[in-house]
């Protein structure tokens, strides 16, 4: 039997716009939608990362079990670490999200941890953001009571809150294209949130990117 | 009046000019000329007319309070005329009048002032017979402006915003403030309502350039700090907790969290109270300023300056030097303090009297002002022996000054009355919140910029935990405000409240009449309730309550300062609005099918797929066939689903739900519902035991938020050994039911799918199509079927392979509707919809699903009383007879007996496979007994007959769940 399709959760509101699909990590995701420019970068751009493949574990025995499965936490709660490339977000005092990067085996590992009574699997599967360009911050300035700009690049505090109305995982990382932001939201709200960001950024001259112009500039 | 040469400071660009309308006529103005200012170099003086009285109006602040000069600018409507800018093109009309402002119809009201006293609204609507004539009368002469229904919607963005320290204020101490703040290393949001930051330090200058230069030099500073930002033109509206201020400017309003708050927010100028102070042409003297440095408009050619301060003296300079002449500057103090601008306006030979007040102003034939006499005037008393009349076309009122402290009021700040200033100053100031500059009781120039520094330095050190220190404040020479800056008349027209045409008079009555209070009065003469919200006119209210009752302005106090401090177009309230909407993984699938969505929650969710040709009806009975005779998917994801895992799991869900949950056997389900603390059944699903500490289970779709927050706090009060884990989002779900469903699944999955192996409300854990799955044997809709959860990314493989598979077997979607008609027919109730806020398990004869004996569970206390207690209704099915063709009663239509409510329908569908109307109902007990007839109300107030019958009105011995059917 084949593998079957993992599906984005953003599928539905992408389709209209794409003008090539590329098929990443079992997921097919937009390549190139139409009438996209780079240019965008050098406003606001936002793309879909949802292909990575990520979990979660909470409970009080969740860091160890990371611990087991090879990858450092971070120590602080609301804060992130990278961990053998992958993101390691601990949200609040005892619950974890890890996201692959590509080919990663960190989730996998995770997903292989025997069963423990103080270990509670979170299965995720996100709508996963980057926000990336210079306004990034005027962007979520129209769209998130919480400052970003606090948001340290370098690892560090993570932003749980509301985005839009709706709850949202946020974070600052250093990419090659400079500070960017990730954005992570349940899946069931992603069509939503992907609409409205692509609105607001879409009138102060950014908009959305498929992936090949993503990896060109390293996102 | 005339344009005076360029000023150094003045915001009207020369360099062209702009044409505009008003009341008919035609006028020209500079770019960033105000309507008052473009009108008042015209020489147009009456500028609009009262509220009440219909008097002529001018300019009376230039300061955004000059509500006598509201104006229509097209679709905009209340535009005021002393702060709006002249627009090339504009065609702009008073509000307030009947026939324009030169001959408003209704002027003739100010003759029937005597008829009209204080509390004349309550008075006249008091009578029950007059009440309709008055109201008509009321609704035709008054409101403001008219509101174009047709306006478009206009597009406000909304924008949140930052800063470590918040200015309020752009005057001597505001950029004193910021600049301190800045330089201690804060960022800085530096807010000032006028077009241009600057304030007073470059309009009240006493001609002495120094003062300027003082402000250009901050100013200077302030535009080149890297770390401070200024907002001109956006006005501090509000204070709310944790420092979050709203800013509004034209565009938009923006959500501004600061670190601390620096209000430099500067004082109102107040009237003098003398008769007809209303006259066009009299004014406050920093109006005059205003319009002379800003504008570079002279505000008269012969003026009288009334005044109790120093600020009166440098008016009268600032009007000598912008050529006016000014015939005499009338202090109401006994002795005028000797200071520098008292030395340099004698010197100018300007008359300076002491003790003296203006007793009255007089009008020219079109209503403006012509003249004034003056009188020896102690304690507000008139000596009339001394009058003297002057002629003139100017007043300029400068007795005092009331804080701009609306924003510290509404922050929490304990104020006090300091009888030295005759002003209400900041006692003890919420943590994070600093005053300066007037507001702070501070006035001497020197004085606010050194106490901007002060306040700057104190924020900065709040926000960054430094310690850190300023010089210390000169203190005050004298008060700025005078006590009593009333002239008594017995011919009144002194007024008070220029928003609301009240006299002195007005509040002697009320008070006689009995509201002696603040409040009391405040409501029942309305004063401070016009547009301006009584920035110019609750300080000599509150002077004359105090008078009349012996108390001092302390123990009189002040009316409360409620957000907005402005108003504030409602479009910028609106701003952009985020709905957030949930889409189930299926949403797309659902879209290409045809699906006719209808809200569910924060859901969409398929109501029923539209077939071309075919009514809604057609298309529901369509899937409702295809459930009962072939084999349908309905999309179930919107559930909540909730996992529960640990050693204590069981313990957990016993707490939470009726019924015994510890004694599941692992691999099966079982149909549970909640309650609260009340006995009021909440919530309910299906609780699958997967493993010996692992059970995974359905809400209902409104309440998977509401269960898996009370849940986690309920875990997190018990603290027992397991955790909730929410998976709403995670898994898509959906449900294939029908006779042939086993046919479509089988080929798919490694599960052995007959009854022994996967019985009716069995759990079992398997793949399908390499999907990993969770199914579940329900019979919601009283066919074979399976619940089926798998990761929400593969929901719509999932989909499109069941659809695949089942095409043979004419598989289809069914939507919402079928799914409730469906469940109907086996009488499965709804909660929320069946059920309401008070009703009990008893009452839906759910007897069976509550262990009272259990040891705990939320609701158990109340339920064993509620058990010993006759039931006071019962949910039950009823039916309507075949053939029935009236009107067909709708949920909610009332249960009738004998005349009274006895109660109500909550779900009633025609069902195809029954053959007749059926329903359910809350009836009396004696009612809900099969056979019972009672009556149902529909719409148009006719009655239907129905009978209570048993439940499953379908297949009531579930038959279909069994394998040999």
């Amino acid at each position: 039997m084949s593998t079957p399709v993992r599906v984005s959760p953003l599928t539905d509101v992408q389709a209209a716009h794409a003008a090539r699909w590329v098929d990443l990590e079992d997921m097919p995701s937009v390549a190139a939608f139409a009438g996209e420019s780079e240019a965008h970068l050098s406003v606001v751009a936002i793309g879909d990362l949802s292909f990575r493949r990520r979990t979660g574990v909470k409970g009080p025995g969740a860091a160890a079990a990371l611990a087991d499965a090879g990858l450092a936490t971070p120590a602080r709660a609301n804060s992130w670490c990278r961990s053998e490339g992958a993101i390691v977000a601990r949200l609040g005092l005892t619950e974890y999200l890890i996201e692959d990067s590509a080919g990663g085996t960190a989730v996998s590992r995770v997903l292989a941890l025997p069963a423990a009574a103080d270990v509670y699997p979170v299965p995720r599967y996100d709508a996963a953001l980057v926000v990336a360009g210079p306004q990034a911050i005027d962007l979520f300035r129209q769209t998130c009571a919480v400052d970003m700009a606090t948001l340290d690049a370098t690892g560090g505090a993570l932003a749980l809150t509301s985005m839009v109305g709706v709850g949202v995982t946020v974070a600052a990382v250093m990419t090659p294209a400079g500070v960017s932001y990730r954005v992570w939201c349940d899946g069931t709200y992603g069509g939503y949130l992907w609409e409205t960001l692509c609105e607001v950024a879409g009138e102060m001259g950014g908009g959305r990117l498929g992936h090949e112009s993503l990896s060109r500039v390293g996102l | 009046m005339s344009r005076l040469p360029q000023m150094p400071d003045e915001w009207v660009d020369r360099s062209r000019t702009l044409r505009f309308r008003f009341e008919g006529r035609d006028y020209v103005a500079f770019p960033g000329d105000a309507v008052s200012s473009a009108l008042w170099a015209s020489g147009v003086r009456t500028l609009g007319r009262s509220f009440k009285y219909h008097r002529p109006r001018g300019i009376l602040s230039m300061a955004n309070h000059d509500v006598n000069v509201m104006v229509q600018d097209g679709q905009r409507h209340n535009v005021r005329g002393d702060v709006v800018a002249v627009r090339d093109g504009m065609d702009l009309s008073a509000v307030n009048t009947w026939g324009g402002v030169a001959s408003d119809k209704v002027r003739f009201l100010d003759r029937l002032s005597p008829f009209l006293p204080v509390g004349f609204y309550y008075k006249a609507f008091y009578s029950k017979r007059w009440f309709p004539m008055w109201e008509r009368m009321f609704r035709a002469i008054t409101g403001l402006g008219r509101l174009d229904t047709n306006t478009p919607h206009i597009y406000t963005p909304k924008r949140y915003d930052f800063c470590d320290v918040l200015v309020i204020g752009g005057g001597p101490s505001g950029l004193s403030a910021a600049l301190a703040a800045a330089d201690a290393g804060a960022s800085v949001a530096l807010v000032d309502e006028n077009a241009r930051v600057g304030g007073s330090g470059l309009y009240q200058l006493g001609g002495d350039d120094a003062r300027r230069q003082a402000t250009r030099e901050l100013l200077s500073k302030v535009r080149q700090h890297k770390r401070i930002r200024i907002f001109e033109g956006t006005l501090a509206a509000a204070w709310y907790a944790d420092q979050w201020v709203p800013l509004v400017d034209a565009e938009k309003m923006t959500k501004m969290r600061a670190g601390a708050t620096v209000m430099a927010s500067g004082a109102f100028e107040q009237p003098t109270v003398f008769r007809n102070n209303d006259l066009p042409g009299v004014m406050m003297g920093s109006a005059m300023q205003r319009l002379i440095y800003r504008y570079a408009v002279q505000p008269a050619r012969r003026a009288v300056v009334t005044t109790a301060n120093a600020d009166g003296y440098r008016l009268a300079l600032d009007l000598f030097d912008a050529g006016v002449q000014v015939m005499a500057v009338a202090d109401l103090r006994e002795a005028i303090p000797a200071c520098a601008a008292v030395d340099a306006v004698r010197s100018r030979g300007i008359e300076c009297l002491s003790g003296t007040g203006i007793y009255e102003a007089h009008a020219d034939g079109r209503g403006e002002l012509a003249a004034v006499t003056l009188c020896k005037v102690r304690d507000g008393v008139a000596d009339t022996s001394t009058a003297r009349r002057i002629d003139c076309d100017g007043v300029a009122m400068s007795t005092g000054w009331a804080p701009a402290a609306n924003l510290l009021y509404q922050a929490g700040t304990k104020m006090r009355f300091d009888e030295r200033l005759q002003q209400f100053v900041p006692d003890v100031l919420p943590e994070g919140v600093f005053a300066c500059g007037r507001v702070n009781g501070v006035f001497g120039l020197d004085a606010r910029i050194a106490d901007g520094a002060r306040a700057g330095t104190a924020a900065a050190a709040h926000v960054l935990g430094k310690a850190l220190s300023a010089p210390p404040v000169p203190s005050e020479t004298e008060a700025p405000s005078h006590p009593w800056p009333v002239v008594a008349h017995p011919s009144a027209k002194n007024f008070v409240d220029f928003d609301e045409d009240l006299q002195v008079k007005d509040f002697e009555n009320a008070v006689q009449e009995g509201y002696d209070n603040i409040e009391l009065l405040k409501r029942f003469t309305t004063v401070g309730m016009g547009p301006s919200q009584g920035k110019h006119s609750n300080m000599t209210a509150l002077r004359i309550l105090g008078r009349l009752v012996g108390k001092s302005p302390q123990q009189v106090g002040t009316t409360t300062a409620r957000p907005f401090f402005h108003p504030v177009p409602m479009s910028h309230l609106a701003g952009r609005g985020f709905n957030p909407q949930r889409r189930s993984p299926l949403q797309g699938r659902h879209a290409a099918l045809g699906a006719v969505f209808m809200p569910a929650g924060a859901w969409e969710r398929p109501e029923y797929y539209a077939v071309p040709g075919k009514s809604r009806t057609d298309c529901i009975h369509d899937e409702v066939r295809r459930v009962r005779t072939k084999v349908a998917m309905i999309d179930v994801g919107t559930l909540g689903k909730i996992e529960i895992r640990g050693p204590q799991a069981a313990e957990f869900l016993n707490r939470v739900y009726t019924a015994r949950i510890d004694l599941l056997k692992l691999g099966g389900t079982r149909y549970a519902i909640m309650c609260d603390e009340a006995g009021v059944l909440t919530d309910e699903g299906v609780i699958a035991r997967l493993a010996d500490d692992v059970y995974y289970f359905t809400t209902t779709t409104s309440g998977a938020a509401n269960v898996y927050r009370e849940m986690s706090r309920l875990n997190a009060e018990w603290r027992l050994q397991c955790g909730i884990i929410n998976l709403t989002g995670a898994y898509s779900s959906v449900n294939l039911a029908g006779p042939d469903c086993r046919k479509v699944l089988g080929p798919l999955t490694d599960l052995d799918l007959s009854a022994a192996a996967f019985p009716y409300l069995a759990v079992r854990q398997g793949s399908i199509a390499g999907i990993p799955a969770r199914l579940m044997r329900v019979g919601f809709v009283g066919e074979w079927g399976y619940e089926i959860h798998v990761p929400a990314e593969y929901g719509p493989t999932l989909w499109d392979t069941l659809m695949k598979a089942g095409e043979p077997f004419g598989i289809g979607a069914f939507g919402v509707e079928a799914q409730r008609l469906l469940r109907l027919e086996k009488g499965h109730l709804i909660v929320s919809q069946d059920t309401d806020g008070l009703t009990h398990p008893f009452e839906v004869s759910m007897d069976w699903a509550v262990k009272l004996d259990k040891p705990f569970f939320i609701g158990q206390r109340s339920l064993k009383i509620l058990k010993q207690m006759p039931l006071k209704r019962k949910l039950a099915g009823f039916r309507l007879p075949a053939g029935y063709s009236g009107q067909v009663p709708q949920e909610c239509h009332l249960v009738i007996v004998g005349g009274e409510i006895a109660g109500r329908v909550t779900s009633i569908y025609w069902s195809p496979n029954v053959g007749c109307h059926i329903g359910l109902a809350f009836l009396p007990p004696e009612l809900a007994t099969p056979g019972s007839r009672f009556e149902i109300r529909v719409t148009d107030g006719s009655m239907v007959a129905a009978e209570v019958c048993e439940t499953p009105f379908f297949d009531p011995e579930d038959l279909r769940q069994k394998e040999q059917s």
